[in-house]
């Protein structure tokens, strides 16, 4: 074939990335948020299009016009409306509406997956008919020319409707500011679910588009348009004919190299490449272009609003406070240990717990403790797995075998200095340049290290062996549970003292860290480097649970789902790691494959409503319920105000109702409903209601217990003012303040 | 010239064709409180990041005593004693007060692989005793273990003064210090500055209140359009005709640009980026019935 | 298009929507009412049932330290926070629920203390978009109010400076032509002379009939243009009344916190 016919080739694909692009484009320039779902977007309406065609034997373009003016755009304004628009009323940083859209990846994966399997099917119906038109001495497909057609005409249409008309500029301004748009009079709910529709319709074109040219499959057609946001970087996240030609230009170059051939090496990377440019284009690009232009005023890196906890305490701790730690944390290794009372087949099934605990762990150091998105650690953990691996089979540069258990710790450091180097771009980079820039990498791993025969093929997983004697199945366990232990000792030693306190003073505020001298670089690299060690291991551990080396185990898209339930069970949390992977493993077992994917994107969306995740939500719901059983019936220095209210209305005497809190919290027994305690409390004392029901003894000993609890404990209580103690606080307030001074309403004259 | 003296020699910065800082030479001497003002724009918060490190001059250097520090990072230069506040209060918010002091108390040395080893003990006891002496010393002991987060702009600027603090700084650079703060904190944070230099530390003030720069500094520089126009006591500066027409207010409310301008234009640099044109009709005008 | 019903220096006649005379000839009527609201962020009350009703066509100052309450009052009368209890009323109208963009729409405008123009568009478009979202798309008055956007108004917004990007957000909301004008720290970040400029242009416009509510840190500026006080004191009114009224101790108190 000549140069020429290669380029004609071309032309379908670069059109539909074109279109892909175009559609990531306005998501982006409409509302701010780089849409990660667009994939899953696509292949979802992919699916259901072939579904109505195929199945129901719907006409094509029945089938066409439900799937794009009705399911697509229905899609976009749902997501708007349920997702999205929460989290813009809190003004939610760049960074959480990126882990809000990986939540919508993972459902709409885990829906299409469930729907209909992970099998692959080769029937996708095309809406363009098959024939060809002569250009020149070369047929070229009506369909390639149709999508070139559509990729003009939206171009066009985009770039007018964006520079010159007043839909443009009010789209401008509400993802510039939306409050601001909106006390300006602009209708921004509107403006901002137009611009949904529209970028999920463009979803679901290049999804119909694309499915007939491949095989489909829900993970496959998803990283196809993940692969496209090459393009979107070199528009750099603005320009529609940058983009257009980008997406042009690299699927010639990538039908062009099919005229080269090498021999070697060399031969396999082209080989690699023919097939894979669009990704290393990604990588390139993010690494090549200076600056995207973001929107928003560069906040897009913080990501303390999905993990917004402290340091641990720095003084002394009670020991109450010890002990209930202690206690916690017995509970915990209780939990882990119970596996080894299973069945063997149960028991292997939970193998998979601590190894993806260890994965999940190396999120909470880079994303909890440092505030670095990364959407690339299955690349780590793939490595750390292939490394240990090869190093076992004696496979590796020439190395002698080494026994497997050794072979694990020495392939997991080895990952450490790769996790360096590709922690170095991160030095200047965050927000949704980091987190492209990662997934590139773990991407381009995958396809260039974990999918080759070379590297990956005849690899075989002995059974672990120590001292001699081969680790059974509950020894292996432990030996996990082990590795499982040292990776929390690394937690614990990143997230105590003053490492702890600098990483965290980085992930909130990174200038202010280093106006008082924390050496941001180092830090973050620090970072990269043991998360990256952790995550191998944690690789090599999968592997061994599941004995064989299977690349989908650190595909690419693996890395998107880990990243996201990590960020779902609260990015800070060591506790919510291991409980992620319980939970994961354990809906996998028990319900249908792609359930866990579900599950987890469904609970991604609530993150528009529950800020820092279920770990930060089920901390703050205890905390509630423990704030409201005190201000029910508990007078303290802060709800005196609240309690003693309530006891002038059951019409008792109040002694001391002028302030001082001693005075009531001693004095309130001549009052109709109080019943004292007695001492256990250093003088505190509950306080019913008038006509409440007597506790019973044991409802007595709990109360009095949340009372010295919440006297102790200030600070989280206290953190949380209560809202009851603040009104009645200011209604005694005013009836304190006499008389008002003053009532407005008087008419007033204006000076001269 | 002391050891701790900063100092800025012929600064240049330009972005594309626009000169923000032109040939700007200074010295902020240690136990004095130097003073910049300037109406917006004129160039004080591209000096400032120039004096931080935040961005790199195009000519020119910055000392730090004698030892030339134009090519240091942010972080390097704050371990060398040179620390900053921001305009927007920078604390670490989900972090408690003492926490956000004692990142600063203990940053000065970097091998954080010793820390990560276990040996963390050393130089903790230190630390912490500073971070209390500087809760003491501001009486900010009752927030101490206030998460930042949670507390109000006033106490937000003063705990951050007190993490700069915590750094043990010879040069302290103030960008704002002022601004959000209400007329009592103001007045409670002006002592504290004086306090501070009196220690010997070499402070910058940089401030749109001008009551509040005038009432503290011993030195003001004033700049304009990028350059220095004006420096010296402040008395005398508030006496320059350059920076009485383009920089204070002239008179109440009612006598506005009715010739009070001086004579005598601005002496250096081009038109001032905010001052409207003095002696001609306001530049900010509305006919009754415009606005309805 | 929003028109308020009279002019400083007409005969009022009027008569407060409720029914009630409130005022006499002569004499602004009361057109934005709240009563007893209470409003906050998340798990804080900011304020915590407050009375307030705003004259029409005059000045009203809110004054008060950090934190007592002043732009939160600002927000909730311009639907950015809601109401957690008490009542917003417009013209006898409810309006506690309404959404931001219908209260900007029937008059109602804010200027915030920051992020007050959008810093990525353009002197222009920031103009014209509030000017086509009030019906009336021409943007000289604007610039005849404020020469100085004439020469920049193909700049980005966000690259002026700080007084350039105050006096931008003042024009847009001129454009808007409002009823009632809320600019929350007028003078914040900005050089005295600037300040007091604007502060002169906000009594032009209050004299053309706008109600205009300021809430500033700048004690003096402020009261030298205020018909009416509020003193705010941790989210409750410790004062109501004219400038004149208003005592030494009730000024040591709006200042000290």
């Amino acid at each position: 074939m000549t140069s020429i016919n290669l380029a004609l080739t071309a032309i379908s694909l670069g059109a539909i990335a074109a279109l892909s692009g175009i559609g990531v484009l306005v998501t982006y320039r409409t509302n701010g948020v780089l849409n990660f779902a667009q994939g899953g977007i696509a292949t979802l309406v992919a699916y259901v299009f072939r579904e109505m065609v195929v199945e129901w034997g719907l006409p094509i373009w029945l089938a066409a016009v439900l799937a794009l003016a009705v399911l697509s755009p229905g899609i976009g304004l749902l997501l708007e409306r349920l997702v999205f628009r929460p989290l813009a009323r809190r003004r939610a940083s760049a960074a959480e509406s990126l882990v809000a859209s990986l939540g919508v990846l993972v459902l709409t994966l885990g829906m299409t997956a469930g729907i209909w399997g992970l099998g692959s099917r080769g029937d996708a119906p095309s809406i363009f008919p098959a024939d060809t038109v002569k250009i020149g001495d070369t047929r070229v497909g009506v369909d390639a020319l149709a999508e070139l057609a559509m990729v003009a005409v939206f171009c066009i249409v985009l770039g007018i409707l964006g520079a010159k008309t007043k839909f443009g500029r009010q789209v401008r301004a509400v993802v510039d500011d939306r409050q601001l748009a909106e006390l300006s009079g602009v209708p921004a709910d509107k403006v901002a679910a137009a611009g949904w529709a529209l970028g999920t319709t463009m979803a679901g074109l290049t999804g119909i588009l694309l499915a007939p040219q491949f095989r489909l499959t829900p993970y496959g057609l998803t990283l196809l348009v993940l692969e496209t946001f090459a393009v979107v970087v070199a528009a750099r996240l603005a320009s529609l004919p940058v983009a257009v030609l980008t997406a042009l230009g690299i699927a010639v170059a990538q039908s062009e190299l099919k005229q080269v051939t090498l021999d070697g090496d060399a031969g396999t990377v082209l080989t690699v490449l023919q097939s894979n440019l669009f990704i290393v284009m990604l990588l390139v690009l993010l690494l090549v272009v200076p600056r995207l232009r973001e929107l928003g005023n560069g906040d897009s890196g913080s990501t303390g609003s999905f993990s917004s906890r402290g340091a641990p305490p720095s003084g002394p701790v009670s020991r109450d406070e010890a002990r209930r730690d202690v206690l916690g944390k017995l509970g915990g290794a209780a939990l882990l240990m119970a596996p080894m009372t299973f069945a063997p087949a149960d028991l292997r099934s939970a193998f998979m717990v601590p190894a993806l605990a260890l994965i999940f762990l190396s999120l909470v150091i880079l994303t909890g403790y440092s505030g670095q998105l990364s959407l690339g650690v299955a690349g780590y953990a793939g490595l750390g797995s292939l490394f240990t691996l090869k190093l076992a089979n004696g496979d590796l540069f020439g190395l002698p075998a080494v026994p497997g258990i050794w072979a694990m710790f020495i392939g997991a450091i080895m990952v450490a200095p790769i996790g360096l180097i590709t922690g170095w771009p991160a030095i200047r980079r965050r927000g949704l340049v980091l987190a492209l820039t990662t997934f590139a990498v773990g991407a381009v791993v995958s396809r260039f290290v974990f999918e080759q025969p070379d590297f990956a093929s005849g690899l075989y997983v002995d059974p672990l062996e120590l001292f001699g004697a081969e680790l059974g199945d509950k020894a292996f366990y432990l030996f996990e549970l082990f590795c499982l232990g040292l990776g929390l000792l690394v937690v614990r030693s990143l997230h105590h003292g003053r490492i702890g306190r600098a990483l965290l003073a980085v992930r909130d505020h990174s200038e202010g860290a280093a106006a008082v001298g924390v050496d941001v670089r180092s830090l973050k690299l620090l970072a990269f480097t043991i998360s990256s060690a952790v995550a191998g291991l944690g690789g090599a551990l999968l592997t061994f649970s599941a004995s064989s080396f299977s690349t989908d185990d650190f595909a690419p898209m693996q890395s998107l789902l880990w990243f996201t339930a990590v960020v779902v069970f609260g990015a800070d949390s060591a506790a919510g790691a291991i409980i992620a992977a319980g939970f994961i493993v354990a809906i996998d077992v028990l319900a249908p494959a792609g359930s866990s994917i579900l599950a987890v994107g469904i609970l991604a969306l609530s993150l528009g409503w529950l800020p820092g995740g279920l770990a930060s939500a089920v901390r703050g719901g205890i905390a509630w319920v423990a704030r409201v059983l005190a201000d029910e019936f508990v007078p303290s220095a802060h709800t005196t105000h609240a309690a003693a209210n309530r006891l002038a209305r059951a019409g008792g005497a109040v002694p001391g109702m002028a302030g001082a809190a001693g005075a009531t919290r001693h004095g309130a027994a001549g009052s109709s409903g109080t019943s004292g305690s007695g001492g256990s409390g250093g003088g505190i004392r509950i306080v019913l209601p008038a006509g409440a029901p007597r506790p019973t003894p044991l409802g007595e000993t709990l109360l009095v217990a949340v009372a010295n609890h919440t006297a102790r404990s200030g600070l989280t209580l206290e953190m949380l003012p209560s809202a009851r103690a603040g009104e009645a606080d200011s209604a005694e307030r005013q009836g304190l303040a006499g008389p008002r001074p003053h009532l407005p309403g008087v008419p007033v004259e204006r000076g001269a | 010239m002391s050891r701790n003296d900063l100092s800025a020699r012929g600064l240049v910065r330009r972005y594309g064709g626009l000169t923000a800082v032109e040939d700007v030479n200074m010295d902020v001497p240690s136990g004095q409180i130097t003073g910049l003002i300037g109406p917006n724009g004129a160039g004080k918060s591209t000096l400032f990041s120039l004096l931080t490190g935040v961005e790199q001059p195009d000519e020119g250097k910055v000392l730090l005593g004698q030892r030339n520090i134009t090519r240091m990072s942010p972080d390097a230069r704050s371990r060398r004693g040179l620390v900053q506040t921001f305009q927007v209060p920078s604390l670490f918010p989900s972090l408690t007060v003492a926490d956000n002091l004692l990142v600063a108390a203990e940053n000065r040395r970097r091998d954080y692989a010793g820390d990560l080893l276990g040996f963390r003990a050393r130089g903790r006891s230190g630390a912490l005793q500073i971070v209390d002496d500087v809760l003491a010393s501001l009486r900010l002991e009752d927030i101490r273990e206030s998460i930042a987060g949670t507390l109000p702009t006033g106490a937000l600027r003063l705990v951050e003064f007190a993490r700069a603090l915590c750094a043990r700084p010879d040069v302290l650079l103030l960008d704002e210090p002022a601004s959000g703060l209400d007329a009592a904190e103001t007045e409670r944070f002006s002592a504290l500055v004086r306090r501070i230099a009196d220690d010997g530390v070499a402070i910058l003030l940089v401030d749109h209140d001008v009551d509040l720069v005038f009432k503290v500094v011993d030195r003001v520089y004033a700049m304009v359009g990028g350059r220095v126009v004006a420096e010296g006591a402040p008395a005398a500066v508030r006496a320059d005709p350059t920076v009485r027409s383009v920089y204070l207010a002239q008179g109440p409310l009612t006598s506005k640009n009715t010739g009070a301008s001086p004579a005598g234009g601005p002496s250096g640099g081009g038109p001032p980026a905010d001052s409207p044109p003095t002696g001609g009709p306001p530049a900010v005008a509305v006919s009754s019935g415009e606005l309805r | 298009m929003t028109a308020n019903p009279a002019a400083i220096g007409d005969t009022h006649l009027a008569v407060d929507p409720n029914g009630a005379p409130t005022a006499e000839a002569g004499l602004p009527a009361v057109e934005l009412r709240l009563e007893n609201a209470r409003a906050g962020y998340r798990t804080i009350e900011v304020l915590h049932g407050i009375d307030m009703a705003i004259p029409s066509g005059a000045v009203t100052a809110l004054l008060g330290a950090n934190g007592a309450g002043k732009s939160t009052t600002l927000r909730t009368i311009a639907g950015l926070i809601p109401l957690r209890g008490g009542s917003l009323t417009w013209r006898g109208e409810q309006i506690t629920k309404m959404t931001t963009t219908n209260r900007a729409k029937r008059g109602l405008m804010l200027v915030p203390d920051e992020r007050a123009v959008f810093a990525t568009l353009s002197v222009r478009d920031n103009l014209q978009i509030i000017a086509e979202a009030s019906g009336h798309p021409d943007i000289t008055p604007a610039l005849e109010a404020f020469p100085r956007l004439q020469e920049r108004l193909s700049q980005r917004a966000g690259s002026m400076s700080g007084g350039e990007r105050r006096m931008l957000a003042l024009a847009r909301a001129l454009l808007a032509r409002p009823s009632v004008l809320m600019v929350d720290e007028l003078s914040l970040g900005l050089s005295p002379k600037v300040a007091s400029e604007l502060f002169a242009w906000l009594g032009t416009v209050a004299d053309a009939g706008t109600t205009v509510i300021l809430a500033d840190q700048y004690t003096e500026e402020a009261l030298a243009l205020a018909d009416m006080v509020y003193v705010l004191h941790r989210g409750e009114i410790t004062f109501a009344g004219t400038p004149a009224e208003l005592g030494a101790s009730e000024l040591l108190a709006a200042s000290a916190s």
